[in-house]
């Protein structure tokens, strides 16, 4: 970690404060009352300017600070919350987020119109000059008292950009620095120092209200650089003990430093010292506040707050999950190991297959079990909860309603749901024309809402789960539905649909798919232009996702149904041989595999369904359908499967079994090939094609659909 | 002149590459012994000037530091002042600069013996 790397730590972990305050304040338009929001609100922006400060970032701290200021107000219910001055905020939240990413000031001037019209809209939130000082330097609640920090730091710090005056500059916002004493005791002589590394350490006296956390936040950022023992107002002597025995200068020196800087009185220390002395010859099994007990230093009852305080301490410390940044590319590059590893252990065990060797066959399977829970290991490193991307809508569901006059609520469910970060990162887009078009043309407006009965607050639903595999994603909402005929007026005006065709009601609400298909006559700011669902169809589609809409939705207005894959690297294939190729199948489609019979066997390719089970299943000829050569199998296999809901039969020459395929993107040349979704490589070093089931189903559909046409014009003919 | 007359004394300290580059970050006097530190004393700059301040005393030219041209010093700096008053030889710190004095506040030594010349002398 260099300087340039404690900037990325800033930058990201800006970011990452800077959406916890748009949601806290949306949470708090909600709530106005809500005391506990009010206080995080305050320490993102405060741990934000510290942060910033702490690099130098002038102009980011000179915004911040007004900002911080107001918000210290709010927090002091001296100001009262409201949409106004929600609004103001969530801009100013937005100019913060915009002057962070400028780590060159030159290229901060250009923000800087915006800059000064927000804060001469902030300027009457703001405290008065006299007052200021004091309102930033405490947290709201209880007194000040005066703590002790014992700060000692790792030789790296500086190097990682941890300057501690930076630190100790930005304590002093938090209350008055009693006294500092710098412990140089480590620094080695000046012809051996390594004037890089750091070899100080701080013995601190604060007198603050702000209470164990805020203090803790101050140095959060140095992360495990920095050492801090803390000693809170008013603590027994055996706190000071514990710390006068944990630190390297050794009791005798560091208790003089902490008599001079008035944290103890030299009675104090020398009770201490003596503590500490008799503890050393004592008995090592017993506990050091049971011996101070016995010497009757101090009273059982403050040995009884301490160790429930330590109790506290341990218990907090369990809850906390720890997280480990990690650069996005290490983990692309450990998958892409992974990925070639899963194809080795694939040659590893063809190979111990044909050796006919059983002890090679069963360490091969081993190796294989392993492989595929490094493989699940490893991607499940890659997935993230959708529930952030949800969140970001409520900042746009918020602007939409007002700009639109419309009210609106966002639900969300399924949260946790989780999914691959590419594929969260891809999804957002889609999923913001969704929504907004939700708002805009789903939602009626409240007026019309009210004449039809409904609450006059309209929602839209955002939900998440798992299904067979996949990662559905719905947006729904309780507005009114799709209009049919609306629809097909407009898409036989566009020439997309002939006068005389007949289509169900999904293929109509599919239409609004098509690229330049609007049916809204008022183009607004959000949509209705035009331009969207066909985009936002590729886009899932370049997911290898598949979008449907549904109307009436699962809320009574428009449902878009978001099917996506869970990962985009590796999956469970089904292999099968056709002619003398080898396809995969997604085995999470496939749903049975069954012979093709002997009277069945009679129909050829010209067949297109069979009777399973006394159900009709249609019938993809793979052989046909692709243009293989070759030898049939002696029977012939159909694998049945499964997608949104339809079943269909692929058949084969050959059933393989199961492969863990990675898939390798197709080269450009063939990505408008219908029915192929990528390749992988077999154990053999063949390459084999992946299909994709969907796009096969949807054109055997059609296929279908035009088939049956004909048949229905012709029966139709002799009626009239 | 003082650049060259520092490059020479610091070939004679065992030939290390001090100076060149560096020089903005300090400047050698070699009549009165008087090493004047300025613009920042950062991490960015604590190899070179700890080079040659090592340089300076090998060769026992240097007879005091002078600080008043320190525009920005980090803990880098502050440990290369520290090290300095507390070397065998006796090397007194001579002026301060708002910025010096800044620091020693903040860090409370502005009362140690060592530097006590630099607060004395502060603007």
């Amino acid at each position: 970690m260099s300087l340039d790397h404690a900037l990325e730590t800033f930058l990201n972990e800006s970011r990452e404060l800077l959406v916890d305050m748009e949601r806290i304040l949306l949470e708090l338009e909600a709530n106005p009352d809500e005391a506990e929001l009010r206080n995080a609100l305050f320490r993102c922006v405060h741990t934000v300017k510290g942060s910033a400060g702490m690099f130098g970032l002038d102009h980011v701290v000179s915004f911040t600070h007004v900002v911080e200021n107001v918000l210290d107000r709010l927090r002091a219910k001296e100001i009262q919350f409201n949409s106004n001055l929600a609004h103001l905020l969530l801009r100013s939240r937005d100019h913060i987020a915009a002057l962070v990413e400028i780590l060159n000031i030159d290229e901060a001037a250009d923000l800087e119109a915006e800059g000064n019209e927000l804060l001469a809209e902030l300027k009457p939130f703001q405290a008065d000059k006299v007052t200021e000082k004091n309102e930033t330097a405490s947290e709201s609640t209880g007194i000040a008292g005066q703590w002790h920090l014992s700060i000692r730091i790792q030789k790296d710090a500086l190097r990682h950009g941890m300057d501690p005056l930076g630190f100790i500059r930005f304590l002093e916002t938090l209350g008055e620095l009693l006294s500092i004493t710098t412990v140089s005791d480590a620094l080695p002589p000046l012809d051996s120092i390594d004037p890089e590394s750091c070899f100080l350490g701080f013995e601190i006296e604060l007198r603050t209200k702000a209470d164990r956390v805020a203090i803790e936040d101050v140095f959060e950022f140095a992360g495990d650089l920095y050492d801090i023992r803390m000693i809170p107002p008013n603590s027994g002597l055996d706190e000071y003990i514990e710390l006068l025995e944990s630190l390297p200068e050794g009791a005798e020196r560091l208790g003089e430093i902490l008599v001079a800087s008035g944290a103890l009185s030299r009675n104090d220390l020398d009770t201490c010292l003596q503590v500490q002395e008799t503890a050393a010859w004592t008995e090592q099994g017993k506990p050091l506040g049971e011996i101070m007990v016995e010497q009757g230093v101090i009273d059982r009852e403050k040995v009884g707050a301490a160790l429930a305080k330590q109790e506290q301490v341990r218990r907090n410390g369990k809850k906390r999950v720890h997280h480990l940044r990690i650069q996005a590319d290490k983990l692309d590059k450990l998958i892409n190991f992974v990925g070639e590893l899963v194809i080795a252990s694939a040659t590893v065990a063809l190979n111990a297959s044909r050796s006919g060797d059983a002890e090679t066959q069963e360490s091969a399977a081993n190796l294989t079990l392993l492989v595929e829970e490094i493989r699940d290991s490893a991607l499940d490193l890659r997935m993230v909860p959708i529930g952030d991307t949800f969140q970001r809508f409520q900042r746009v569901l918020r602007d939409i309603s007002s700009e639109l006059g419309k009210d609106i609520q966002l639900v969300i469910t399924g949260a946790d749901t989780e999914l691959d970060k590419t594929v969260v990162e891809k999804i957002g887009d889609p999923l913001t024309h969704l929504v907004r078009n939700a708002c805009d043309h789903g939602i009626e407006s409240p007026e019309i809402r009210r004449g039809k009965g409904k609450p006059a607050k309209g929602s839209v639903h955002l939900n998440a789960f798992h299904e067979s595999g996949a990662i559905v994603i719905e947006v729904s909402d309780d507005g009114g539905g799709l209009d049919r005929d609306r629809i097909l007026d407009k898409a036989m005006s566009l020439g997309l649909v002939k006068e005389d065709t007949t289509l169900s009601d999904q293929e109509i609400h599919n239409l609004i798919f098509e690229p330049g298909f609007s049916t809204v006559d008022q183009v607004t700011n959000l949509s209705g232009r035009g331009v969207g669902m066909d985009v936002v169809r590729r886009n899932i589609e370049s997911l290898r996702g598949v979008v449907e809409v549904l109307s009436p939705g699962t809320k009574g207005g428009t449902t878009f149904r978001i099917r996506l894959p869970l990962t985009l690297a590796i999956i469970d294939g089904f292999l099968a041989r056709v002619g003398e190729s080898t396809y995969v199948v997604p085995l999470e489609m496939v749903a049975e595999c069954t012979e093709l019979d002997a009277d069945q066997s009679k129909i050829n390719e010209h067949q297109h369904y069979i009777n399973l089970r006394d159900e009709v299943l249609p019938l993809i000829w793979l052989k046909a359908h692709f243009c293989q050569t070759g030898e049939a199998g002696r029977r012939q296999n159909i694998i049945v499967v499964n997608h949104g809901g339809q079943k269909a039969g692929l058949v084969v020459d050959d059933l393989l079994g199961e492969h863990q395929t990675v898939i390798k993107p197709l080269s450009s040349i063939f990505t408008h090939l219908k029915g192929v979704s990528g390749s992988t490589i077999l154990g053999n070093g063949q390459v084999a094609l992946i299909l994709d089931v969907p796009a096969l189903m949807q054109q055997t559909v059609q296929r279908e659909d035009a088939a049956n046409r004909v048949t229905q014009s012709f029966g139709a003919t002799p009626s009239h | 002149v003082d650049g060259q007359a520092f490059s020479a004394s610091a070939d004679a300290g065992g030939g290390q590459q001090v100076g060149g580059a560096m020089s903005d970050a300090f400047e050698f006097d070699p009549d009165s012994g008087i090493l004047r530190l300025q613009g920042e004393l950062t991490i960015y700059q604590i190899n070179a000037v700890t080079k040659a301040v090592n340089a300076l005393i090998n060769d026992e030219s240097l007879k005091a530091v002078e600080l008043s041209g320190v525009s920005e010093l980090d803990c880098a700096g502050l440990q290369l002042l520290l090290a300095i008053g507390k070397s065998e030889v006796h090397i007194p710190i001579l002026e301060s600069s708002p910025a010096v004095k800044e620091v020693l506040t903040l860090t409370g030594l502005q009362d140690q013996m060592i530097l006590d010349a630099a607060m004395k002398e502060a603007p």
